[in-house]
């Protein structure tokens, strides 16, 4: 039986690098060795240790660009610093450089409360700024704040939502999509959470909140004051001052209709307390939180054991993200924990994200990259053509997805994260990544370059290089999530041996270190390498 | 291995997948066709190369023995020494040869003895390179790589790369329907060879090594599963994604195609590893493959430890090898002769270096320098091509000057007098130094060697755009700005902008602007639309594009988002259009495809050539993709729209194609003759029954050429293209009715 009991004792290697497969973009075998020797509980607790300060603004060729409450002004020339690629960049970086988990957090908040990129690059980044702030916070409080966001009130028209001419498209989406999802259809407009009433009720709550011109400066007209980041204008004459009365299915409730802006306000909040404080918004996060971090199939006792639980700890947390994921990824289950089999289920059950797999390679091997502030055209340059066009083919349109369904592999039943392989991403997985890496390459004059050589005797992991058998199987303890066995580690060692004994390998390594000559060793390591990476093994998170 | 193995090997040489961008069949079919070259020249674009490579270095005196330094070879190898007499000597070559020349092949070669005394065999005595290094992998590389061992950079690129690279520009991993085979094909070791490797063409080299056992197996391509815990969820997703490599690979129906298609003649080869490759290339080259190099190997040949049995030099690990490589090309080249097709193949071997002279102290030797090379098939100029290298009287390895062939010499020889590359491309090959008459070598007989006339080579690039086109604001409608050249007098306009959009960050400022289209690119190809580059993924390749433009803000200045509209119908985004949609569609699966790419300059304009250059990676630098946000028509001319341009002035925009390669395809001109008597529509009154009717193609010569007496009478409708010549012979009758 599924069991969502906090694992104790202290993780091991095997756990720690399980956790942190899930839970970052990516990590060092020496992160991995850290985590080793906490608790889930502890290792957790650094996870959500954020700290702001490690990230920079943004900023487009050196300078600051993007006009914020705490600098209204930077020193800008809009003809050519408005550009959303050197904005996804600078998200991409930061993201890149997490070691917690805030921007994949972001990011799962990104694949729920969908807006595109279009247009303005100010909205865009107050947007995900939004979104970044809740990634340890509620996501009750974000469902107010998201409602208010000016490029969601773009996206889905809620600007449009008015007294006189009421438009019920983020209404819809906010009970459909975002929040309490679709039950069964019970009757013609009656999904079981809700009923088409309750879409047009929503609707009727959300007329006024519009977005403005939403230009750089105009958008700092209106800061909210807990988070300090821009939101959209409320307009009392456009709002629909009668009461709102909701379905059987929210229990007949009434919300009394007000007649101030701070009543819109309040209406909106009440609302919004309402809707969360069905068990099924609950259970729907509780899924997806499930799914994006644990395992796409959710059985009927994972769903009574470990959703009912965690759907629980959101109610009782105020919706509290950390709350959530704390609880899930300590438990027995997330380490497989719970039954004899360790292992079975689980473990290497998902696919890497194309976000796990593009940014993972460069931090699972510790990859010197362009400094963001004093080599930022270097550093935009990387982002822009390792990383951001190759996750276009890794089928990531980051921040655009198709419509605001979102991502299929996020939501998509019952394939959900096995979308992301398909021949076109795997062939870009094998092709586009690795071989570039080592061969290096120089962005503005930057070199960026994966040194296998220097990674085996430097990097402190491999313990004994020269033994062909430990520096394999070490590999796989750095890379992947079991050791394969029998022709598969067969075909990995010949990888490294290209044919020639055990003996030769030995030799060719003592001679290097005698030497200090790294040619040979290098065709054979840079082999190793790149046979590791282009494998189904390495797909699996 | 089995065929998953297989596929995954060819992806980890970074194979292309199907969805990659098509090369430009023109270039490469008119080299494989013969086309535009003399009739004599034809049988040239069927020739095969087969590499034999005897991996590990092998004991090159022990496979030779210099017959006439017998005893200086007897004495520094008392254990390993072949016997010159009785039982388990070596066999005599040919004792017509001068002395110094006189061979004593091992007793286990039998084929070779076989193949010379057919004619069939050249030996190379003592091939190396100036600086050797006593490493497998730093001395093949310097040979793949055409190196003479003093150079200490990295190398990225081999002989055959560049050669295949430059004489069919773009084609690895995208084959197109014309072009259908790998350009090499490599089995017998799953590691790449750097032979094929390039600094920007991916997939030169298709490896089958995985694919063999599976070829010739009764069972088929059951998959075999990667072996993890069996029945986890871990395991399931395993499975799933070898699944999906299955259909990454481009290359793996035609080669199943070229091997069903193929076969194999009664020649018995032997059960070897080495004799199965064989057969498997003989069966592809009947079967129709085009490949032109295919690479075979034969492993241990590092016989540091029981080279020979002791007491019986004549057997033992060498031996066997020895045996194997012998008795496998004698049958290969039986049945390739048996399935006619012995005339097109030409079988070197390779070995990364020799070893030393001296025996070590194992039954066995260790590192050398120079090693003998053998070239073998029906249009070997047969013989022994040099005096052996002298043994030195102390030491262990031959000194420097003993060597008598640089094996740039041979591959140089085989590129150009056997495969026919021209001088331009043995200098890509970085061969050219070789490809001299001096340096070449008389491999080849003399009739089966290339014609200077019969060299082939990539057609030139042309760079420079030819036009520039100014479009300036000529109307304002419905809040949008149209524009046109200022001479322009039609109605309609090349694009729109609206100045102002009514929408989140929409731009609110007055700025007036132009945009500089730059016409075409590049005929030579054929395509008169199409810059003859070629995008291989988002940022890497050459950009493609018909026409690119550069927008300028003549005045004011902006402070939001735009959008454009172009002309789907107007000649000069037409094009882009048509030949950019499937490109975007293949890059952006789940996005709604866009035909244009915005391209930010860095301030600067974007320009021919400088931001197209023929190498990778172009445009390496700052471009985003344009979604088509609406389409429409104005004036009853269609367009598509684009929404949210944030910049503008110093922006260009390039279409990038393509994929439909085939529409672009040019056929090669041809030549209709009529030489009968009667009327124009009767393919039996034209030369071969070749009449313009008959052929689909425009770009043809007509020739009106009936006998004295007769005539040429055209009794259809028949339009006379703009494509088309149409010479009427002097005194000859052409009747219109």
């Amino acid at each position: 039986m599924a069991s969502i009991a906090q694992r104790t004792g202290t993780l091991g290697y095997a756990n720690a690098a399980h956790l942190l497969r899930r839970a970052t973009f990516g990590a060092t075998p020496s992160q991995v060795k850290t985590y080793a020797t906490k608790t889930a509980s502890e290792a957790l607790y650094m996870l959500f240790q954020f700290n702001a300060n490690l990230f920079p603004e943004p900023r487009y060729n050196g300078a600051l660009y993007i006009p914020t409450a705490g600098n209204p002004s930077p020193v800008f020339d809009p003809l050519v610093h408005t550009n959303q690629a050197w904005l996804k960049n600078w998200w991409l970086h930061c993201a890149m450089t997490d070691t917690t988990l805030q921007h994949k957090l972001a990011f799962f908040l990104h694949s729920i409360f969908i807006a595109d990129d279009a247009n303005a690059i100010y909205t865009v980044y107050d947007h995900h700024q939004l979104l970044k702030w809740h990634a340890n916070g509620s996501i009750k409080e974000l469902s107010v704040r998201i409602t208010r966001n000016i490029r969601m009130l773009f996206y889905l028209d809620n600007r449009l939502n008015t007294l006189a001419s009421p438009n019920e498209n983020y209404g819809r989406e906010f009970l459909e999509l975002f929040t309490i999802q679709k039950g069964p259809q019970l009757a013609p407009g009656d999904y079981t959470h809700y009923t088409e009433q309750d879409v047009q009720q929503a609707a009727r709550i959300f007329t006024g909140f519009d977005g403005g011109q939403g230009t750089a400066a105009s958008r700092l007209n209106n800061i909210d004051n807990v988070t300090g980041i821009p939101q959209g204008t409320v307009t009392l004459s456009k709002h629909d001052k009668g009461n709102k009365t909701f379905s059987y299915a929210f229990g007949n409730r009434v919300i009394t209709g007000r007649t101030t802006t701070a009543g819109m306000v309040e209406e909106l909040q009440e609302f919004v307390d309402m809707v969360f404080a069905q068990p099924a918004t609950a259970r729907s996060f509780a899924r997806r939180i499930y799914r994006f971090f644990v395992n796409r199939t959710i059985t009927p006792d994972i769903e009574s054991n470990i959703i009912g639980p965690l759907a629980d700890t959101l109610l009782q947390n105020n919706y509290s993200l950390q709350a959530a994921v704390t609880r899930l990824l300590t438990s027995v289950h997330f380490f497989d924990e719970d039954d004899t089999e360790k292992g079975n289920t689980i473990w290497g059950a998902k696919v890497k994200h194309p976000l796990d797999f593009s940014l993972g390679v460069f931090r699972q091997f510790n990859i010197a990259l362009p400094d963001y502030v004093s080599q930022n055209v270097a550093n935009y340059q990387f982002y822009n053509t390792r990383i951001f066009a190759r996750l276009i083919r890794l089928d990531l349109p980051l921040w655009r997805p198709f419509d605001v369904s979102g991502y299929a592999p996020h939501n998509k039943d019952p394939q959900y994260d096995r979308l992301w392989i398909t021949p076109i991403s795997l062939s870009s997985r094998y092709n586009d990544f690795i071989d570039a890496l080592i061969t290096g390459y120089r962005h503005n004059l930057v070199l960026v370059q994966l040194d296998t050589v220097l990674l085996v005797r430097n990097s402190g992991f491999f313990t004994n290089p020269s033994d062909n058998t430990i520096l394999v199987n070490e590999c796989y303890d750095f890379l992947f999530v079991a050791k394969p066995q029998g022709g598969r580690h067969t075909y990995f060692m010949d990888a490294l041996l290209g044919g020639l004994s055990a003996i030769n390998w030995r030799n060719d390594w003592n001679n290097y270190l005698a030497t200090n000559n790294k040619t040979t060793v290098k065709v054979a390591l840079d082999r190793l390498f790149k046979t590791l990476i282009k494998s189904p093994e390495y797909q699996a998170c | 291995m089995n065929r998953a193995e297989f596929l995954r090997l060819s992806s980890r040489l970074g194979i292309a997948a199907p969805f990659l961008l098509n090369g430009i069949p023109a270039r490469a079919s008119r080299w494989l066709e013969g086309i535009d070259l003399p009739v004599e020249c034809n049988n040239i674009s069927d020739r095969v190369v087969v590499i034999v490579r005897l991996s590990g270095a092998n004991d090159g005196l022990n496979t030779i023995v210099p017959v006439s330094q017998y005893d200086i070879y007897a004495n520094i190898r008392p254990n390993l020494r072949l016997p010159n007499s009785g039982n388990g000597s070596f066999i005599t070559l040919d004792s017509t040869l001068p002395a110094d020349r006189l061979c004593g092949l091992h007793p286990s070669m039998t084929g070779f003895k076989s193949l010379y005394d057919q004619g069939m065999l050249a030996i190379l005595p003592g091939v190396g390179y100036p600086a050797p290094n006593y490493s497998h992998f730093a001395s093949e590389n310097t040979m793949f790589a055409g190196k003479d061992g003093n150079t200490n950079q990295s190398l990225k690129d081999g002989i055959f790369g560049r050669y295949l690279a430059s004489v069919f520009p773009n084609l690895a991993g995208n084959p197109n329907s014309q072009n259908r085979d790998p350009l090499a094909i490599h089995m017998g070791s799953s590691n790449p060879s750097l032979f094929y490797g390039h600094s920007h063409e991916i997939g030169v080299e298709y490896n089958i090594t995985s694919l063999q056992s599976g070829l010739w197996a009764t069972t088929g391509f059951a998959a075999q599963s990667i072996e993890l815990p069996s029945g986890s969820e871990y395991q399931e997703l395993l499975d799933f994604v070898q699944f999906i490599e299955k259909s990454m690979d481009v290359y793996y129906d035609r080669v199943l195609e070229n091997f069903t298609l193929g076969n194999n003649s009664t020649v018995s080869y032997p059960d070897t590893d080495l004799a199965k490759q064989l057969k498997t290339v003989a069966r592809m080259v009947k079967g129709g493959s085009r490949t032109k190099i295919f690479q075979v190997t034969l492993g241990s040949f590092d016989t540091h430890v029981n080279q020979v049995v002791s007491d019986s030099p004549g057997q033992g690990t060498h031996a066997t090898l020895l045996g194997n490589l012998s008795a496998s090309i004698l049958a290969f080249q039986n049945d390739l002769k048996n399935l006619g097709l012995e005339d097109r193949v030409m079988t070197v071997t390779f070995s990364e270096f020799g070893r030393q002279v001296r025996q070590n102290a194992n039954l066995g030797s260790d590192h050398g320098n120079i090693s003998p090379f053998f070239v073998m098939g029906k249009q070997v100029q047969a013989g022994v091509l040099s005096a052996h290298p002298v043994l030195p009287s102390t030491g262990f390895q031959y000194a420097d000057t003993e060597r008598k062939f640089d094996y740039r010499q041979l591959f140089a020889t085989l590129l150009q007098d056997w495969l026919g590359s021209d001088n331009s491309t043995m200098q890509v090959a970085e061969l050219d130094a070789f490809s001299t008459a001096e340096q070449k070598l008389p491999i080849i007989i003399p009739a089966a060697v290339v014609l200077p006339e019969c060299y082939v080579r990539n057609l030139s690039i042309c760079n420079e755009p030819s036009e520039t086109i100014i479009a300036v604001a000529r109307a304002t409608d419905g809040g949008w700005t149209w524009y046109a050249p200022a001479d322009y007098t039609g109605n309609h306009y090349l694009l729109g902008i609206l100045h102002s959009p009514a929408e989140e960050g929409g731009n609110t400022a007055p700025f007036t602007a132009e945009i500089h289209f730059s016409k075409k690119v590049c005929d030579t190809n054929g395509h008169p639309l199409v810059y003859s580059h070629i995008v291989k993924s988002p940022d890497s390749g050459t950009f493609v594009s018909g026409y690119y433009c550069n927008f300028k803000i003549l005045s004011g200045s902006l402070n939001g988002s735009l959008h454009i509209r172009f002309f789907t119908l107007d000649n000069y985004t037409d094009a882009l259009l048509t030949e950019a949609t499937t490109y975007e569609n293949e890059l952006q699966s789940t996005a709604e495809p866009s035909s244009l790419r915005y391209i930010h300059t860095l301030e600067k304009d974007l320009n021919l050539p400088g931001d197209f250059p023929a190498d990778a990676p172009a445009l390496n630098q700052d471009f985003t993709l344009l979604n088509v946000t609406e389409t429409g028509s104005y004036l009853s001319y269609p367009y598509v729209g684009f929404g949210g341009i944030m910049q503008l002035h110093q922006t260009g925009i390039a279409a990038m194609r393509l994929q439909q390669i085939e529409q672009f395809a040019v056929l090669p001109r041809i030549t209709c003759r009529f030489t009968g008597n009667g009327n124009f529509s009767d393919p039996a009154n034209w030369l071969n029954n070749l009449s313009p009717i008959s052929t689909a193609q425009k770009n043809i010569d007509i020739i009106i050429d009936p006998p004295i007496g007769g005539q040429c009478v055209l009794d259809v409708s028949f339009v006379f293209e703009r494509e088309m010549t149409v010479t009427v012979m002097e005194g000859k009758l052409f009747v219109v009715k």
